[in-house]
């Protein structure tokens, strides 16, 4: 279940922040990719959930 | 710049082809299984989500709504992403109870064939746009390739044709690799390799275009950003503006598609067994998508650089045409044509499933043939319903093509779609979610979008008045919105206010992502395997129902002859999962329900312990915190009853063994697993006989119970029960407890015969007296023969020598009696006594013993009163209280032996002295052993104590009553009670 509750937590934030995210992602000097840097962060972040999940949690 | 149909036609059936020479050779095994089993085929399978949606639609949405395309590959991500929390749990339901749909999902949830049925109508009916999307894309790039015509809405030039032959391939395709077989257990390996194939070819495609418009079209990487940068708020106006209202609808809406959209479930959970390829496709399949929305971007932009002729879903196609580059036209076209026939062979392999399981088998459309056989039956239904969806959907083409974009379309098929998530997340969250909650919210979502989205689309004008439609600014966002609140309003307030039934209690315990499964623990009327076939087979056809019972055997690893009611709970369960998997859920509960039923008389209500330990045991790895501190406080508690050094053994009230500890393995030389299960009158002898007759009495204990082992060797045991309460103070369960008491009778019977030995002793010297007397008279009577004178002398001397000799043969004969009770481990013999004889004997026995004082014994026994006794036990009896007695008594004392029938049966006999008695606070102890009053080295102190247990082995009782005063009469008197025999009992 901890890695539920990260989830939740990631979640969350992201919630919280999603103003200021989608000012980041399109500040008029950024690059053309910045929101695949973005999708470049949560795959990094779904790699990181999963390694903390125990391998009999089913 | 184009090809001839002749050309786009070869290109079509050549691509097919592959596809079709590439799932053969997965199947046969032509590719190696390290390939076709690597993770990455499953993971790239997976990438049948991204269909000509992905291909075309999100181009057409990067052309007009910018970066805002991306939440489409977003929604997936984070539907991935947060797989902990919906796909894992899904998964761990699918597997388990064989779901392979999300109608079987939410039937087995909400326990009702009308839900299965209605959500299988209303998926029909949200995918009618999609499959048009799909087929619409292909149809188009046909039109587009082969004639290069710049406007592909003239439905004359199109070419339907090669559409329509587009769909019989993608048929003969899906019906001959998704349709091997009928256990949807099993994965379609040519399928997935297939799929997986698909997704490859339209990465590299759409890849190979994106390089060649930055490079080719805008010159190279520096004047594509250039480019960019100069049009920037041209490229992204929508999202600056945005207050991110409609970005979370869209991401929300695509997060929804991912989780209900049929070919995306059919994938994820129906062709893939294992937890390990969920778990690394959380983090991959992402970066698959990542790595196809890269070229998205790119070539919309392309397609407003340059000003291609085509609409904006066709940009790839376009800048092939207006570049003269014929190897970008067909890359752009196979992108398409591998992204649509991976979409449309999935969606209509899960959605003829589910047509299958919530359609036609409940409602009895198409009658089973149980007589050859249900499964080839199955396999040519499911290949019909193939053949009609997707020709339904040829159908949809043809009738609502153009009227939408393939963006709008799409997104009208995930706004319908997502109106299930809101079941979805009940199923796996609140238990008070009902059916009608959950039908009456789908169906006032699916009316709005119905209204408001399909019915334009169909009908081709809105049904609502244009102008409201305007003045309230309703849009697909708006719509995904409204639909989705309204669904999610009244599932809340119905379900609130109806109750839920038992069953989806059940269901909905199960379902629960922090539940474990807690079936209760219901008989069933079946006792074998074997008859589970033969109730099967009523509905299912011989030989299908020995198939289903034999495979549901082998995967619980039983064995053929087992018999064990906690193990036929389990082969009825994994039947169950099993049929579901072939029948859907509903059609596989009301079938095990009809055929397998549980014995309406034993539901108590209490819990499978046995299933509870398994469950936890195997799910303990994921408890933290206070769960993981209540499994180890579990674990200490078991432990400590398991190595209790005293056999323990718990029972259900229909006799089920639910507990049978180390030492209860110990003593009974039977393991746990043997007996963990079965009915305790199925254990095997003698235990079955001994612990069934200790559980049917009302008395709690058993102080000493002889137990002759299969060795031949014996035992003794004692045995105590208890009720264990429930929460209400109810007895249901008992708890026996078996001691092995063994050595201790034992080394009492070792003392029995030492006390014995001493009585022997002693009486030695006043034997060789009584023996030297008659002697001594036979010597004098040998002596006078010598001189006898007459033959009637010596027959006189000759009468007399043979008394004397006679009365040396009673004393020996009592005396070898005496000891021969020393056989310690020899049975009870019981049989009927005569207890006057009996006391007579013990009086003479103690009669020879020289040493002590003269008491006189008075036998007031009725002669004819016998008792059921073992002699020499009973001789051993008296002869212990005789001799306290007369220890007891003054010189010329009185041992007075009565016995008398009770009403009852049983014969009391009473041994009374008149010596000085036993004191009060002395007479609680003196059965316990080694406790005498008599001064040291007159006594063992085992003599009562030997009394007592001879007593209770002879099923009889031992009572003593004394007085202890100066200045009363004193006296003792022991009462032993004994049942009444009679001679013909021997």
């Amino acid at each position: 279940m901890q890695g539920t509750r990260g989830l939740f937590l990631i979640f969350g934030l992201l919630f919280l922040f999603f103003p200021s995210l989608s000012n980041w992602l399109f500040e008029t000097d950024a690059a053309w990719y910045r929101p695949h840097l973005f999708a470049a962060a949560l795959v990094i972040v779904s790699y990181l959930l999963q390694l903390e999940r125990s391998s009999d949690e089913l | 710049m184009s090809f001839s149909l002749g050309q786009a036609l070869v290109a079509i059936v050549g691509y097919l082809t592959l596809l079709f020479g590439v799932a053969h050779a997965a199947e046969k095994g032509w590719i190696s299984k390290r390939i076709t089993e690597h993770p990455a085929v499953y993971i790239l399978s997976l990438g049948v989500f991204a269909g000509a949606m992905a291909t075309n639609g999100a181009v057409e949405l990067a052309h007009w709504e910018g970066y805002g395309a991306l939440t489409y590959f977003l929604g997936a991500t984070l539907a991935f992403m947060a797989s902990a929390l919906i796909l894992f749990p899904v998964l761990r339901l699918c597997r388990i109870y064989q779901l392979s749909s999300l109608a079987d999902l939410l039937t087995f949830r909400f326990r009702s064939e009308f839900v299965g049925a209605g959500i299988t109508i209303a998926m029909c009916l949200a995918l009618l746009p999609f499959f048009a999307l799909q087929i619409q894309a292909v149809a188009d790039s046909i039109h587009i390739v082969a004639s290069g015509a710049p406007d592909v809405t003239l439905e004359s030039e199109r070419h339907d044709g090669l559409a329509f032959l587009f769909c019989l391939i993608v048929i003969i395709f899906a019906i001959l690799f998704g349709t091997r077989n009928p256990l949807s257990k099993s994965r379609n390996t040519g399928l997935v390799t297939a799929i997986a194939f698909e997704s490859i070819m339209k990465l590299l495609a759409f890849w190979l275009v994106a390089v060649f418009i930055v490079w080719q079209v805008f010159g190279d990487y520096g004047a594509f950003d250039a480019w960019f940068a100069a049009n920037r708020e041209i490229l992204v106006p929508s999202i600056r503006e945005d207050t991110g209202a409609s970005t979370r609808t869209a991401l929300m809406l695509f997060f929804a598609s991912t989780v209900c959209m049929p070919h995306i479930f059919h994938m994820i959970f129906a062709e893939n067994p294992k937890v390990e390829e969920l778990r690394t496709a959380s983090w991959a399949l992402p970066l698959f998508l990542l790595a196809l929305s890269l070229p998205v971007l790119p070539i919309a932009w392309a397609s407003l650089a340059t000003s291609q002729p085509l609409a904006p879903e066709y940009a790839a196609l376009g800048i092939g045409i207006q570049s003269q580059s014929p190897a970008i036209l067909m890359l752009s076209f196979i992108a398409t044509l591998s992204a649509a026939s991976a979409t449309l062979i999935v969606s209509t392999l899960a959605l003829s499933n589910m047509c299958l399981k919530h359609l036609v088998l409940p409602l009895s459309i198409i009658p089973m043939d149980t007589e050859h056989g249900i499964y080839r039956q199955l396999i040519w239904i499911r290949r019909l319903l193939i053949a009609l969806l997707i020709l339904a959907g040829f159908a949809s083409f043809l009738v609502i093509s153009h009227r939408e974009t393939l963006a709008q379309l799409g997104l009208i098929a995930f706004v319908g779609t997502a109106q299930f998530l809101p079941g979805v997340i009940a199923s796996l969250y609140w238990p008070s979610a009902n059916r009608i909650g959950l039908l009456g919210g789908l169906s006032a979502g699916l009316f709005i979008w119905g209204l408001l989205l399909l019915a334009p689309l169909i009908l081709g004008q809105s049904v609502v008045d244009p102008d409201w439609f305007e003045s309230t600014g309703l849009d697909t966002t708006i719509t995904t919105t409204v639909s989705l609140a309204v669904n999610i309003l009244i599932f809340l307030s119905l379900s609130m206010i109806l109750p839920t039934t038992r069953e989806e209690k059940i269901a909905a315990e199960i379902c629960s992502m922090d539940d474990l499964n807690r079936p209760a623990r219901q008989s069933l009327n079946l006792r074998s395997a074997e008859e589970f076939i033969v109730n099967l087979a009523a509905g299912l056809g011989e030989d299908t129902a020995r198939a289903e019972v034999n495979r549901a055997m082998r995967e619980l690893q039983f064995e053929q002859d087992e018999s064990r009611p906690y193990a036929l709970r389990r082969l009825r369960a994994r039947l169950e999962a099993n049929l579901s998997g072939l029948l859907g859920p509903s059609v596989a509960h009301s079938m095990v329900s009809r055929y397998l039923p549980y014995s309406a008389a034993a539901d108590d209500g209490s819990e499978d312990i046995n299933l509870i330990e398994l469950q936890l045991d195997r799910a303990q790895l994921q408890f933290t915190g206070l769960a993981a501190d209540l499994n180890n406080l579990r674990h200490h508690y078991r432990e400590t009853l398991n190595t209790l050094p005293i056999g323990v053994c718990s029972l259900g009230s229909d006799g089920e063994i639910l507990m049978w500890n180390e030492s209860m393995e110990f003593i009974t030389r039977i393991p746990a697993d043997d007996v963990l299960g079965s009915l305790i009158t199925e254990v095997s002898e003698p235990w079955g006989r001994i612990l069934t007759q200790f559980s049917a009495q009302d008395t709690d204990q058993v102080v000493r119970q002889k137990v002759q082992m299969p060795n031949k060797q014996s035992r003794w045991v004692s045995l105590h029960k208890s009720p264990i309460l429930d929460n209400a103070l109810t007895a249901r369960d008992r708890v026996m407890v078996v001691e092995d008491i063994t050595e201790y009778v034992q080394l009492e019977h070792e003392l029995m015969h030492n006390e014995r030995l001493a009585s022997i002793g002693r009486l030695a010297a006043g034997v060789a007296h009584e023996v030297g007397n008659p002697v001594t008279g036979i010597a004098c009577l040998a002596q006078n023969l010598a001189y006898a004178e007459s033959k009637a002398e010596i027959d006189e001397t000759a009468s007399d020598i043979l008394k004397q000799t006679q009365r040396i043969g009673r004393i020996v004969e009592s005396l070898v009696r005496f000891s021969h009770a020393g056989d310690v481990s020899s049975d009870n013999r019981l049989a009927p006594c005569n207890v006057a004889d009996c006391a007579d004997e013990a009086a003479n026995l103690l009669l020879l013993d020289p040493g002590t004082k003269h008491v006189s014994f008075i036998n007031e026994c009725d002669r004819e009163i016998l008792v059921i006794a073992d002699p020499q036990k009973l001789l051993q009896i008296f002869i212990n209280l005789y001799s306290n007695a007369r220890d007891a008594c003054d010189i010329d004392g009185k041992i007075t032996t009565s016995a008398r029938i009770k009403k009852n049966g049983r014969v009391e006999i009473m041994v009374e002295d008149d010596g000085m008695g036993i004191p009060e606070h002395e007479i609680e102890r003196i059965f316990e052993p080694f406790f005498t009053t008599k001064d040291p080295g007159a006594g063992t102190g085992l003599g009562l104590a030997l009394v007592f247990t001879m007593m209770e082995e002879m099923e009889g009782e031992v009572d003593v009553r004394s007085t202890c005063s100066p200045e009363e009469s004193s006296g003792t008197r022991f009462l032993l009670t004994l049942n009444e025999g009679r001679y013909n009992d021997a």
